[in-house]
């Protein structure tokens, strides 16, 4: 038999390439058009799930309108969303609010960032030589479970209200959790890449940078999403102690003069920044590392 | 010229309340050239053995000696390929391929045209540019293969390599080393738990007992070549099958207690 025209033929049939992305996922033969909607783990169409998040979203602020177009709750207790937007648009236009606004991110960005470039060598480091887990794991876990926002009023006596201050709140709230989640990223590298690698001739620094360091990234910037959404909690608790500027002093001072629908707008922009921050990342994820098997929706 | 022996190698692992033996006094010989598996059931430390060769594993006594060298830890002369799926996501196959020579500063043109080659060998021209995701588990195992060989390695490792692909895939993936290695010629050290896939591909065949790991029999498998799927069905093929198997079932009674 000729050899090598069977193994094609075979070959062609066994080691056809899957698709990748982007194609549609075979139609469900036995059941009717909505059963993928009420089946765990299957598929649903693209535009159900669209309408399905419109839905998600407008649930909170259906319940919101209810409420308080319904004359249910008091205008004082709870605005109404038409109220809060109008509210919202004129602090923007009139009020300075996106002075305050970039006054909260840069405080995120610099308490983000000095965590970031600590926090991702240092867990790197922890999760790939026991000597440095053994040396810091146990202190950072302890460091851990200490509530930020109980740093504050030392804080304030150490940093009186200056900017440093703010800024340290986020370290505390984010270094510690960062290092340890990109710890456990590193250790999660299979040791086998690692061997691969050192019988293809790498030196123990080749394997660290062009094998644990890439293995690791995709991994580390899904965690510094993760921990940019907490930051945002931790600085608004910081500004609601002490500060000049942000949203967290806006919606402290908009309390004093009762102007519920200033803090709720307060709390609205807090809501978008975050949903802003999230999906870049993940826009930014994709873009980084488009090699990444992602689960299919 | 590159002669592998595994000279009287001992693994013991150090254990609570006592030490596991691994490996017993195996020596095992590899000619320039040849094709040389190590069969036995799962556990009798054929994978801590290929291990030891590699570098990866420190024996506890013995040595392994590469043209009469003793070896000291891993290095490209002794490539492997391991059972689960190995190739670096973030790099694309071409990249994959170059791997080993992109960390020796081999200029890029020469990479190039190394990687070019052996896609060419495994038949995976047109997939230089895509990333592991998009490969089945054979082609993965391919450009495995290929990473390996742009080393130029004086031995090849294998460690069941094809364990984890369907059994159509695998045979077609044993008939492409068959002919890859029947035209470089490089020397093949072969583990598997898969009795055919020893036989089938193999010039020698070493059976290790179970628990500690020792040399049972040493056989040569004298079947014409080239060997294709069909050689497979030849009463010849299955008398070696037989041997071996009967060795193997022996040490599975032993271990399960059940020997007579």
């Amino acid at each position: 038999m000729e050899r090598g025209l069977s193994t094609e033929q075979v070959q062609a049939q066994a080691e056809r390439p899957r698709p990748v992305r982007g194609g549609r996922p075979p139609r469900r033969r036995y059941s009717g058009r909505f059963a993928a909607f009420i089946t765990p783990k299957e598929p649903i169409p693209r535009i159900g799930a669209l309408i399905l998040t419109l839905i998600g979203f407008s649930i909170p602020f259906a319940l919101w309108a209810l409420l308080t177009y319904g004359g249910a709750l008091s205008a004082f207790f709870l605005p109404t969303p038409g109220t809060v937007v109008g509210t919202l648009w004129t602090m923007i236009t009139q009020d300075s609010f996106l002075t305050d606004v970039w006054a909260s991110v840069y405080r995120i960005l610099q308490g983000f960032v000095i965590s970031a470039i600590i926090g991702v060598p240092l867990g790197i480091l922890m999760g790939s030589f026991e000597s440095f887990r053994a040396l810091f794991e146990q202190p950072i876990s302890f460091a851990r479970y200490l509530p930020a926002s109980a740093f504050i009023p030392l804080l304030i006596v150490w940093f009186g209200l200056d900017e440093s201050g703010k800024v340290a709140v986020i370290i505390i709230g984010s270094f510690f959790q960062l290092t340890l989640l990109v710890a456990d990223i590193s250790a999660g590298v299979p040791k086998e890449l690692l061997n691969i690698a050192y019988t293809l001739g790498a030196s123990r620094w080749q394997v660290f940078t062009r094998v644990l360091i890439p293995a690791c990234l995709p991994g580390v910037v899904d965690t510094l999403r993760i921990i940019i959404g907490w930051a945002w909690t931790y600085i608004i608790v910081a500004e609601l102690v002490s500060a000049q500027s942000g949203i967290g002093h806006v919606i402290l001072q908009a309390e004093r003069f009762s102007q519920t629908d200033q803090i709720v707008a307060g709390i609205l922009a807090i809501g978008i920044l975050g949903l802003i921050t999230d999906t870049s990342f993940r826009i930014f994820h994709r873009l980084l590392f488009p090699y990444v098997e992602r689960v299919q929706r | 010229m590159s002669d592998l022996a595994i000279d009287h190698v001992s693994v013991i692992y150090p254990k609570r309340g006592g030490a596991v033996t691994a490996l017993e006094d195996v020596s095992i010989e590899v000619k320039n050239g040849q094709f040389v598996s190590i069969v036995g059931a799962s556990g009798c430390g054929k994978s801590t053995l290929l291990n030891v060769v590699g570098g990866l594993v420190a024996p506890t006594s013995g040595q392994v000696l590469l043209d009469g060298e003793p070896i000291r830890g891993p290095g490209a002369d002794r490539g492997m390929v391991f059972q689960s799926y190995t190739l670096y996501p973030w790099l694309t196959v071409r990249k994959n391929v170059e791997f080993g020579l992109s960390l020796r500063h081999v200029p890029r043109a020469e990479r190039h045209r190394v990687a070019d080659d052996l896609l060419a060998e495994v038949r995976l021209q047109g997939f230089e540019d895509v990333y592991p995701k998009a490969l089945s588990g054979g082609m993965k195992q391919r450009v495995a293969i290929a990473r390996v060989l742009a080393n130029e390695p004086s031995v090849l490792l294998m460690d069941e390599p094809f364990g984890a692909l369907d059994a159509q895939t695998r045979t077609v993936m044993q008939e492409l080393l068959l002919d890859l290695w029947e035209r470089l010629r490089t020397t093949v050290l072969f583990v598997t738990h898969d009795i055919d896939e020893a036989v089938f591909l193999s010039e020698v065949v070493y059976v290790l007992s179970n628990r500690p790991g020792r040399v049972r029999r040493r056989l040569e498998v004298e079947l014409s070549r080239p060997r294709n799927f069909e050689t497979m069905g030849t009463p010849e093929f299955t008398a070696y099958k037989r041997d071996i198997l009967s060795l193997i079932h022996e040490e599975s009674l032993r271990e399960a207690g059940l020997a007579r």
